[in-house]
């Protein structure tokens, strides 16, 4: 159990009715509580593409409903979901990257949104600095950073260590940071710290 | 201290990351399309199986809670009965007639009752509504018509005693597949009336069974 979490009774309770009995109300609670973390992060992993992130969820479900008779409740039940959509997520995306090019730098496959407003640039930004981070930065960064996952519950997801989490997590903010500095972004801003 | 100088974001920083979090809903159809691939592959159960009987079980459950909470009984507990305006104007059941039992019985599920954990229905309150009315207006218009005499609902909490003396046990289960939700005592000239006017009973159509039976005077 991750440090400091408490089981979600209501989560045992349903998955318990859903493993005795493959109940599908008991899935369908579960699904609705759950799907739009998934999603959220699959939507990050396909860049955006609708479809690829709800294909990302069903295999996701898949996987989970065959795992779940064997869950242990070491994680939050969330926490175990998002780590297997972001495994189908994974695959999925470097699947689709492998069909177009093998050597071409990640932000160049990237779809970047079009240029926002003026008053969105900050955003828009961010978004660029985050897509040409390596892969393993990039997704301890959008986990930790953007959904406000914790060291541990990354460690979780990524099966990596809690340690190996926050070294990336420090570089790859350093690698957005400097991006950003060099494109003028946030220069100013970090002085006035 | 960390004097990491990545250990903390600015609040600008912080904002900018965060405003990368949003993603849309989920679209409406997917819920059902995984829950059509995964009854496909077996990890649910299909359709037409105990699953919906006990989902509507649990919906004829509340349905009879609703519609027997406005109080149509006008026998045994008459006096003290809250009757609606509507029929509070109605006739008083002809004494010569036959007097038959609707008794309103719901499937269950006995794993489902050991989880000690209510089905999820599907339903959403709109349609539950609707069923109620249904309920309601059925047990309206026998009383409009003089054949209603009382109808009550049943609480859950049972108790079922067996044995005599030193050898009886009480049980709060009963060991069977239906329960015995609430009941309609009316009047008909006839059994074959009674059961016409049984299978127009709404418990019916939402997987429930009623059972017709004759109260047998004993003078």
């Amino acid at each position: 159990m991750e440090p400091n979490s408490v089981p979600d009774l209501d989560d045992a309770r349903l998955v318990k009715r859903f493993v005795r009995g493959r109940d599908e109300g008991a899935f369908r609670a579960l699904y609705r509580a759950h799907t739009p973390a998934m999603l959220a992060v699959a939507w990050r992993y396909v860049d955006g593409d609708r479809i690829d992130a709800e294909d990302v969820v069903q295999e996701a479900w898949i996987r989970a409903t065959e795992k779940l008779p064997s869950f242990r409740w070491e994680s939050a039940l969330r926490t175990w979901l998002v780590g297997i959509a972001i495994n189908c997520a994974r695959n999925r995306a470097r699947g689709k990257r492998a069909t177009q090019s093998r050597d071409v730098d990640l932000a160049d496959v990237v779809e970047l949104p079009a240029a926002p407003a003026a008053a969105d640039i900050a955003t828009y930004d961010v978004e660029r600095a985050v897509a040409r981070l390596p892969e393993g930065y990039r997704e301890v960064l959008i986990l930790h950073d953007v959904f406000g996952y914790t060291h541990d519950e990354i460690a979780r997801m990524l099966g990596v260590e809690s340690g190996t989490s926050k070294s990336q997590l420090s570089r790859a903010r350093s690698s957005v940071r400097r991006w950003l500095t060099e494109k003028g972004r946030i220069g100013h801003e970090r002085r006035s710290e | 201290m960390s004097d990491d100088p990545n250990e903390t974001l600015s609040d600008a920083e912080q904002k900018a990351l965060r405003s990368l979090a949003g993603a849309p809903d989920p679209s409406p159809e997917l819920e059902d399309r995984v829950v059509a691939e995964l009854k496909r592959r077996g990890a649910i159960r299909a359709n037409g199986g105990w699953i919906m009987k006990i989902s509507k079980t649990a919906a004829a459950a509340v349905i009879m809670a609703g519609a027997f909470a406005g109080g149509f009984a006008m026998g045994s507990r008459g006096e003290t009965a809250t009757v609606p305006t509507e029929v509070a104007t109605t006739t008083t059941p002809t004494s010569d007639a036959n007097q038959y039992m609707l008794l309103m019985y719901m499937r269950v599920d006995p794993a489902q009752a050991a989880a000690d954990a209510p089905a999820e229905d599907p339903m959403n309150e709109e349609a539950y509504r609707a069923i109620i009315d249904e309920y309601r207006q059925w047990a309206l218009d026998r009383e409009k018509e003089g054949r209603l005499v009382s109808a009550e609902k049943l609480a859950d909490d049972t108790r079922v005693m067996t044995g005599r003396g030193d050898q009886m046990t009480i049980a709060s289960t009963i060991d069977s597949d239906r329960a015995l939700g609430g009941y309609f005592l009316i009047t008909a000239p006839s059994l074959d009336d009674a059961i016409a006017l049984a299978k127009t009973h709404p418990h019916l159509k939402y997987g429930g069974e009623v059972e017709v039976r004759p109260i047998e005077t004993t003078n």
